[in-house]
């Protein structure tokens, strides 16, 4: 598979779960957490993806849509990272205090809200 | 609380801090009320009579039905306002409500602040406090992957670190005055879970974390110079008070104080938060 370079300027889509979606409708910072054990979190690269195929289709997931640039200005390490069921599959890499998540938090937008949350 | 100084102020603070709909309303009533509010110049007893069920006591704020009457109509007419949800604290003298009175009678029209939209009884403090509570027992069931990037389930250890922590909140503002909103809620991907407070400028969030089974903290808040940022890991339960008093009405700067504060107090903690909470 052909590895993308992502620019700062690319926007990747982070799946939320709707506990992480408060009353108000902003997110948990919650929803920017590494995977368990691990320094890496997973994103997908906005460009070969969209956001319904990034909430897999499924209406109890939402997507939050941040830059590239953002996170590497959090010290974090973007790149594409393509699984076999997933080409858009990307990676940012690095410690998240929660002082950078929640930075990642105010830096997001939530682009789809999981159908519980639609008033 | 003297009624001469219950004005707008602090009829929106007491509104804040019971987290009550800004659309319900404050009044007093009985021999302390001095002013021009609608509906005040009703003797406590006649208050009193006219509940149609007994108080319910929730929190330091009574929750029950009323009949009231008043006289602050178009034709100056007496009207019986709508039996609803009311709240009454008797220490301050005062009831919150939304008015909507009803037109069963003579009457055509009413005036002014009276007709305001009837909302259904919110919550009060420890009713939210409870939604907090069911959602942990949900977020106790999550099973693995409930995040669909291959999350844990959430530890029973954490979830009960969680609930002690709710639960000195709440002694908390019965015993201390602190008043503290209930949290939101999130679990952890890695089996933990979060509570996070937002007020304003200020934001508090508690991560409650598995292995190792630490608590960490994090206050944000803005300041004229910049954004303040304070995390760590919470040694003692008095650090996490004192942090919960500057979200609660501390200025930024007492971000700052209250950090200091618990660092000195950790300096003397042989105990960690997790170990002996109490």
């Amino acid at each position: 598979m052909n590895i993308e370079t992502i620019r700062d300027e690319d926007e990747l889509y982070r799946r939320v779960a709707e506990l992480w979606i408060k009353e108000s409708g902003k997110l948990s910072s919650a929803a920017f957490q590494n995977s368990s054990g691990t320094d890496e979190m997973s994103a997908e690269l906005a460009r070969l993806t969209t956001p319904q195929a990034t909430a897999l289709h499924k209406t109890n997931f939402g997507v939050a849509s941040f830059l590239a640039g953002v996170a590497r200005e959090l010290n974090q390490e973007v790149f594409h990272s393509p699984v076999s069921e997933n080409y858009a599959h990307s990676t940012v890499k690095g410690r998240k205090t929660g002082s950078i998540r929640k930075k990642l938090v105010k830096k997001s937008t939530l682009i789809l809200l999981p159908a519980s949350k639609i008033s | 609380m003297n009624s001469k100084n219950w004005d707008n102020a602090h009829e929106n603070n007491f509104l804040k801090s019971f987290e009550i709909d800004r659309l319900w309303s404050v009044f007093s009533y009985g021999p302390i009320f001095w002013g021009a509010r609608a509906i005040s110049y009703q003797p406590e007893e006649e208050i009193l009579e006219s509940a149609t069920e007994p108080f319910q006591l929730i929190d330091n704020i009574s929750k029950g039905n009323i009949l009231l009457k008043g006289l602050e109509t178009s034709s100056s007419l007496e009207v019986d306002l709508p039996e609803s949800a009311w709240f009454v604290d008797a220490n301050r003298k005062i009831i919150i409500g939304s008015l909507k009175p009803l037109l069963s009678r003579d009457l055509t029209g009413v005036m002014g602040s009276w007709q305001r939209k009837l909302l259904p009884p919110q919550w009060t403090v420890k009713e939210k406090f409870n939604e907090v509570f069911k959602k942990i027992g949900h977020i106790a069931t999550l099973e693995s992957n409930w995040d669909s990037y291959g999350s844990k389930p959430i530890e029973k250890d954490c979830i009960s670190r969680g609930i002690s922590i709710l639960k000195d909140l709440l002694q908390w503002r019965e015993e201390a005055g602190l008043k503290i909103t209930a949290p939101f809620v999130a679990p952890l991907s890695n089996g933990g879970i979060q509570f996070e407070w937002e007020k304003g400028t200020r934001y508090f969030e508690v991560s409650i974390l598995p292995k190792p089974p630490v608590i960490n903290y994090l206050a944000m808040d803005e300041a004229p110079e910049g954004e303040l940022v304070v995390e760590g890991s919470l040694k003692s339960q008095a650090g996490l008070k004192d942090l919960l008093y500057w979200f609660n009405d501390g200025a930024a700067e007492r971000l700052t104080e209250a950090w200091k504060m618990m660092t000195e107090r950790s300096k003397h903690s042989q105990d960690e938060y997790r170990n002996n909470p109490r």
